[in-house]
């Protein structure tokens, strides 16, 4: 007959079955997110039927908001079109993306979104970029908190009835520059170059070479900008006139370590920040004293994001150590759904003695070298200028560079695609947006 | 019985009727006031009222609480169905009445009285062949009958007689099975291979294979308590593989089930709709739901019979849902007590019982969940469906009517 423990066990194995089933509910639950913006799932529209949370700047201005009107909600974008790759937009016909996207589950509770970028200071710069093409990121060294990123060509996330027209459009508005833009970096990778050899002990500051203009590596030359020849120049004069000769030369004597070097600074590999951003390309080993000279002036098959620029040029502004950059502070809730991000350090890549000898270089860049447009009376500014040749046009125009070079506060990296030379395209917008950014810093 | 004891018996009775009345009362008033509070409020005061509920009982020394259980479940049920559809619930208070009669005739029965297993056996037969002849189908399984304006699904009353003959058959076989003993093979297993066989035989010419599954599942448990041995439970999970296999190729519907439980995503927009939209029903629910009234799960097919525990979910949330597990545990919990207390062919009835209800629900709910591939089901006592109800109640009453026989 059924014995008392047959009764035990019938239990156990209903605990056991039942048990399954609470997993498989608690399962469901977790996944939760993700069912409710699957396309299948009729709630997906409800989610644009509903008050949404805010994304606001580091001033507390509401970027972007939910307005209503009766039944009727609308999501409103206070902010140029040059961020709206980053905000992304929230469309039930088109979907969600950037920021509306990775805060998705937050922002449909209605929790805030507060990030670190100044409102004002992106609209400056996005009247001052004006029609060109390209990228700008402006942040704060110290803790690597973006203050301002723009892509040229941008889109109106607020409006999207053309759509179409943006997705088919040669100039891409939808692509966002700044994270996923991949550029030769041109001689804004010589700091880089300088502090990797200065680390190494290959050279010093008052190291000299002759440079006639041009150099030759079995028989294939690089030459400087122009032709010109230096003379007998220092190791800082050499990144303040950003000689091709002297840098193509240290990037022989560094060859692998160089590379292992450029990829301390974070290039080369994608950095991991709120959105996805590209990961550009080192090359690899294999090349000739030729191409490590390439490698030297930034050209070579190197590929870089403005946002690795921005990061590596940070570490020099930094004391030698690399920043995470990020774009969200905050995220307000009830207790265990709050959110706050502080600064992170990645690592230590250089010596705080090398950043400072290199952060020296670049100020005589500034007031004596290439990037004199970016001059301003009264302020140590450091930067870097670069001329990028590619194989679609006219080359880059890059500007990299930090103030006051001290104790930098803010860093702006400016890329205006086919501009030309870095020095006369890229370094008189980056002088505004240093002053500018630095204007705003000082308003709390 | 003595006249003495039927008047104890119709006292108990008027004090259950009047918890009833005070509990259904009380689940009125939460159901008015909630409607419209904060969703995290329902589940939370279903809870306490709960409480309130078992500490009263405990402390009045009564507990008829799979009663009172069953009261909670079906009342919630009706709360529920007059959220999707204020005529279903129409149509389910009538279920209600009629099953409440059923409950008070099975529980006033006298069960231990010896009546031959051919003789639910025969009947059992007689229902599904019924069905089979004269049935409508419906929704791909032919298990509806008509009888004038009345339509009702037969397969659930010959629930009843399948327990009746198994537990017969077992009890009366119990010692050939445990020691392989005398008794010719025809003897003890001839009646056994013509009901069930024929009952499955049945089943699956009407394409109800949800039931069919459960009977086979419910009859393995059963015989499997009574004496176990690895060959025989080797035997059943070959018999499982066989019938699974066989279904495979013979059925169109049952290869869907299986491709929809693999993958649902591919046929969001076909066969998996019910299923997925069931699953994102239930996730939207969150943890302490939407609130009744406040989810959209009129979009899920079938939300009012297979599907009513998403309704809970989207409505009152993974805690909701997790309440209602536990209440169905509490029901099985109850009921295997009773078994316990039981002799021979009662304790393998109440046992039964139990097994049914437990295995039900957990082929429904991991159906919904995706455990397992839909199986067309529905939860007792939680769905619209009155010939499911009166079943149930029926078999509630058996059970309750055994735990007073001490």
């Amino acid at each position: 007959m059924i014995r008392h423990s047959a009764l035990r066990k019938v239990l156990i194995l209903h605990l056991i079955l039942f048990g399954a089933l609470l997993g498989a509910m608690t399962y469901w639950y977790w996944r939760s997110d993700l069912l409710a913006i699957h396309p299948a799932n009729p709630r997906f529209y409800q989610v644009f039927r509903q008050p949404r949370g805010q994304i606001l700047d580091r001033h507390n201005r509401v970027l972007v908001e939910t307005t209503q009107e009766g039944e009727q909600f609308t999501r409103v974008y206070n902010h140029p079109s040059s961020l709206s790759q980053t905000i992304g937009y929230f469309h039930p016909r088109y979907g969600v993306t950037g920021l509306e996207k990775v805060y998705h589950s937050q922002l449909t509770r209605q929790q805030n979104v507060y990030t670190t970028l100044d409102g004002e200071l992106q609209k400056f710069i996005d009247e001052l970029f004006g029609d060109h093409t390209g990228a700008v990121v402006v942040t704060d060294p110290r803790t690597g908190q973006i203050l301002a990123t723009g892509s040229w060509p941008g889109y109106p996330n607020g409006d999207l009835n053309d759509w179409e027209l943006y997705y088919h459009h040669p100039q891409a508005p939808f692509f966002n520059r700044v994270l996923q833009g991949t550029y030769p970096p041109g001689s804004v990778i010589k700091p880089l170059i300088m502090a990797a050899a200065l680390e190494e002990g290959i050279a010093e500051l008052e190291s000299t070479w002759r440079d006639t203009g041009s150099i030759s590596f079995s028989g294939r030359t690089i030459h400087n900008s122009g032709q010109r020849s230096l003379g007998m120049i220092s190791l800082t004069e050499a990144l303040a006139h950003s000689s091709n000769v002297v840098f193509a030369q240290l990037a022989n004597e560094l060859r692998g370590g160089g590379l292992d070097y450029l990829g301390e600074f974070g290039l080369g590999t994608t950095m991991e920040m709120e959105l996805s951003t590209a990961a550009g390309r080192l090359p690899s080993e294999a090349l000739s004293s030729y191409g490590w000279g390439q490698v030297g002036i930034g050209q070579s098959d190197l590929l870089v994001t403005p946002l690795q620029i921005a990061a590596a040029i940070g570490v020099i502004a930094n004391n030698g150590v690399l920043m995470r950059p990020y774009l969200v502070r905050q995220i307000d809730g009830l207790i265990w759904q709050r959110q706050r991000n502080r600064p992170e350090i990645i690592r230590r890549v250089i010596s705080q003695a090398t950043a400072e000898q290199v952060t020296r270089a670049m100020v005589a860049a500034v007031t004596m070298g290439t990037a004199r447009r970016a001059a301003v009376n009264g302020l140590d500014i450091a930067g870097k200028t670069g001329t990028a040749e590619n194989p679609q046009g006219s080359d880059h125009a890059w500007f990299a560079g930090f103030a006051p070079a001290e104790h930098p506060k803010v860093l702006v990296v400016v890329v205006v695609e086919h501009g030309g030379a870095g020095g006369v395209a890229a370094a008189p917008l980056a002088r505004e947006i240093i002053l500018k950014a630095l204007a705003a810093q000082e308003e709390r | 019985m003595k006249n003495g004891l039927r008047r104890d018996f119709v006292l108990r009775d008027l004090r259950l009727w009047f918890d009833l009345a005070v509990w259904w009362a009380l689940l009125f008033f939460w159901f008015k006031l909630t409607i419209t509070a904060p969703p995290w409020w329902q589940p939370t005061t279903l809870f306490i009222l709960l409480l309130i509920l078992a500490v009263w009982n405990w402390w009045r020394g009564v507990s008829p609480y799979g009663l009172l259980i069953v009261a909670f479940l079906a009342s919630l049920n009706w709360f529920l169905l007059y959220r999707i559809n204020p005529t279903y619930a129409d149509a389910q208070w009538r279920g209600w009445l009629l099953s409440g009669i059923a409950f008070l005739v099975s529980l006033h029965i006298d069960w231990s009285k010896a009546v031959h297993k051919h003789f639910f056996g025969s009947v059992g037969l007689a229902i599904l062949i019924i069905t089979g002849i004269f049935g409508k189908e419906i929704g791909g399984a032919r298990a509806w009958l008509a009888v004038g304006p009345i339509q009702f699904q037969p397969v659930e009353f010959y629930r009843v007689f399948f327990l009746l003959f198994v537990s017969r058959f077992l009890f009366d076989s119990h010692r050939q099975l445990a020691h392989r003993g005398s008794g010719s093979f025809w003897d003890i297993w001839g009646p056994l291979l013509i009901v069930l066989g024929g009952a499955f035989f049945l089943l699956a010419f009407q394409r109800d294979l949800g039931p069919a599954l459960l009977f086979f599942l419910v009859f393995m448990t059963l015989m499997l308590a009574v004496s176990f041995s690895w060959v025989r439970l080797a035997g059943f999970v070959g018999l499982a593989a066989g019938g699974g296999l066989t279904g495979w190729f013979v059925f169109a519907h049952f290869r869907q089930r299986l491709a929809v439980w693999l993958n649902p995503w591919q046929y969001a927009d076909t066969y998996g709709y019910q299923l997925l939209q069931g699953i994102f029903a239930f996730a939207a629910g969150g943890f302490i739901g939407r609130g009744i009234s406040q989810g959209t799960a009129e979009t899920v097919p079938q939300v009012h019979t297979d599907l009513t525990i998403v309704l809970i979910g989207e409505e009152l949330g993974l805690l909701g849902a997790a309440m209602i597990l536990a209440m169905y545990l509490c029901l099985i919990f109850w009921g295997l007590k009773i078994a316990g207390r039981q002799e021979g062919y009662l304790r393998i009835l109440s046992l039964g019982i139990s097994v049914m209800w437990g295995t039900q629900v957990f082929l429904v709910i991991g159906g919904v969940m995706r455990v397992i591939p839909l199986t067309g089901m529905t939860l007792p006592f939680l769905s619209y469906g009155t010939s499911s109800l009166i079943t149930n109640m029926w078999l509630l009453g058996t059970l309750s009517s055994l735990e007073r026989e001490r």
